[in-house]
């Protein structure tokens, strides 16, 4: 069955079979983990890998993405692993979870610092590739992460073609999260999937690129695998998660389209229960959230609600940055620029999703306990990087159609 | 606009922001990165590797940190991280300090790596 599937439906079923054997891998923890289910998700994500490249070998597209990985990987096992994230949160969880032998060991609470209430589907393949090794460094655990990034740019590298514009797009994503894509950090990872999700729903719901050549039932498949990912990789992958539904209802209320409960359904609700049962597990150890809990969110967030100081550092941390360009530039395209009907679909519903992101990190920061010049220091940089993401890929999704040979495009006439 | 002039574009810019990966790029580590205990003196501050050495050779399980160990919170959280499973308790008798660190005088020095000595009090 799979044989008889366009390069395009291979790559995508590919894409969700990784995601998959990820979220296999963390429940495989939770059912006493042994060697035999290390060597089983070993085997099972070097088989995907090898169809990947055979597959690759017709799809320029593919080819670079796979040449990225690479590269990526190259330069993640030679950089140190010194970042407080990397290594407080993720690599220790992922260590505990080796050592135990326990996807819930953090949920003693040992190290309150190192934020026990996050989630650990990325640490949990990292401690089942230290398994297959035999033993634990500080270089390769954080490496792992490579591995998650090949489904989302592996969209990438089928989407945005011709392949100028995958480079195009690969620039923006190294530009904006920098670093944070090698050095043991999330958010560079949550960002890519977040724009390959709104990438795969604006195909399936919005009509998007309807050229290409995917069947809705590989969509819908590749799209629910993303996003029961993305609820796994750290909370805000959760609210992104919400934040999408959220936009897309809206998107499709407003363009009139009929909404198909069943595929919402059958997209959404795998990463919301996977992302409850963390939930509850960490409810049922007394485990919670240092920003939800410590100190009392409401009354904070009321008093610098309050706080024409405290407000300003907020916009001036999430808005004030050298990426707010591409809002700039895709305002100045769509006033120059005719464009057709599922771009406009698509664009308003990216555009929404970055800023509806960005107004709910203005609200964690609001009622933050913690210092808010500290946690604007330390995090707002990163924090944003999906918001600018997302502003660049809406960019290019409007130079794509303008840039397009294809393209019935004209300048507006004044 | 051309397709000449975006492709090239294209490549510079993947070009000019790959160059920041390189820039930090150790190719000792890269050849080292299967190795058991990897990483470890280039990602963690040298007071750390010897208090992690002195753990690891005696064996302990749970220990204590006074002076600049405790009250430093970078010192504090990369110890408990690197000398993990080893756990940090406030009822441990082994105790761990930066060489000249005062304390009480039931405490007996044990042994010293580089900058960090082992004491037991009872």
């Amino acid at each position: 069955m799979f044989a008889n599937n366009t390069g395009e439906n291979k790559v995508l079923l590919l894409s969700a079979a990784l995601c998959l054997t990820f979220i296999a891998n963390q429940y495989l923890w939770l059912l006493d983990h042994n060697d035999i289910s290390s060597v089983l998700i070993g085997v099972s994500i070097l088989t995907i890998l090898f169809f990947v490249l055979k597959t690759a070998r017709g799809n320029s597209g593919v080819t670079f993405a796979v040449l990225l990985l690479c590269f990526l990987c190259v330069m993640s096992l030679g950089s140190a692993t010194d970042g407080w994230d990397a290594r407080s949160i993720w690599l220790f969880h992922a260590k505990r979870i080796y050592l135990d032998n326990n996807l819930l060991a953090q949920f003693d609470n040992y190290a309150a610092f190192s934020h026990n209430d996050y989630p650990v589907l990325l640490p949990a393949l990292s401690a089942t590739l230290a398994k297959i090794i035999g033993h634990w460094n500080e270089v390769f655990p954080k490496a792992t992460n490579i591995l998650f990034m090949a489904p989302p740019l592996l969209v990438i590298g089928l989407v945005f073609t011709p392949l100028r514009f995958s480079f195009l797009f690969i620039a923006g994503l190294f530009t904006i999260t920098g670093s944070n894509l090698i050095n043991g950090y999330m958010d560079g990872i949550l960002s890519l999937y977040i724009v390959a999700i709104l990438i795969l729903l604006a195909i399936l719901f919005l009509g998007w690129k309807d050229k290409l050549n995917i069947s809705k039932p590989t969509l819908t498949a590749a799209a629910m695998a993303h996003l029961a990912v993305l609820a796994g990789i750290k909370n805000e992958g959760t609210m992104a998660a919400l934040i999408i539904l959220f936009c897309l209802l809206l998107s499709l209320a407003i363009d009139r389209i009929r909404i198909n409960i069943p595929k919402l359904l059958l997209v959404f609700l795998p990463g919301f229960i996977l992302s409850a049962i963390w939930l509850l597990l960490g409810h049922r150890y007394g485990i919670t959230n240092d920003v939800a809990t410590s100190g009392s969110f409401m009354s904070t967030f009321t008093a610098r609600l309050m706080d024409a100081g405290s407000l300003t550092l907020i916009v001036v941390a999430l808005y004030h940055q050298t990426w707010s360009v591409f809002l700039l530039l895709i305002i100045g395209l769509i006033y120059m620029y005719q464009f057709n009907q599922s771009t406009i679909k698509t664009v308003g519903f990216l555009l929404c999703f970055g800023l509806l992101y960005s107004f709910s990190l203005f609200f964690v920061y609001l009622g933050t306990p913690h210092d808010l010049l500290w946690h604007l220091a330390t995090s707002a940089r990163r924090t944003t990087q999906p918001v600018f993401l997302t502003f660049m890929a809406c960019f290019l999704v409007l130079f794509m159609d303008i840039a397009s040979a294809n393209s019935t495009l004209k300048i507006k006439q004044p | 606009m051309k397709k000449s002039i975006i492709i090239t574009l294209s490549i510079m810019f993947l070009i000019l922001s790959s160059l920041q990966f390189i820039m930090h790029f150790d190719s000792q580590l890269l050849s080292d990165s299967f190795k058991q205990d990897a990483g470890a003196s280039s990602s963690l501050p040298p007071m750390i590797l010897s208090l992690n050495a002195l753990i690891t050779r005696e064996k302990i399980q749970k220990f204590r940190l006074e002076g600049a160990l405790n009250d430093d919170p970078l010192l504090y959280q990369r110890a408990i991280e690197y000398t993990y499973p080893a756990r940090l308790d406030p009822g441990a008798k082994d105790v761990f300090v930066i060489k000249g660190t005062p304390l009480n005088s039931n405490c007996v020095i044990i042994n010293h790596q580089d900058s960090v000595a082992h004491y037991v009090c009872e």
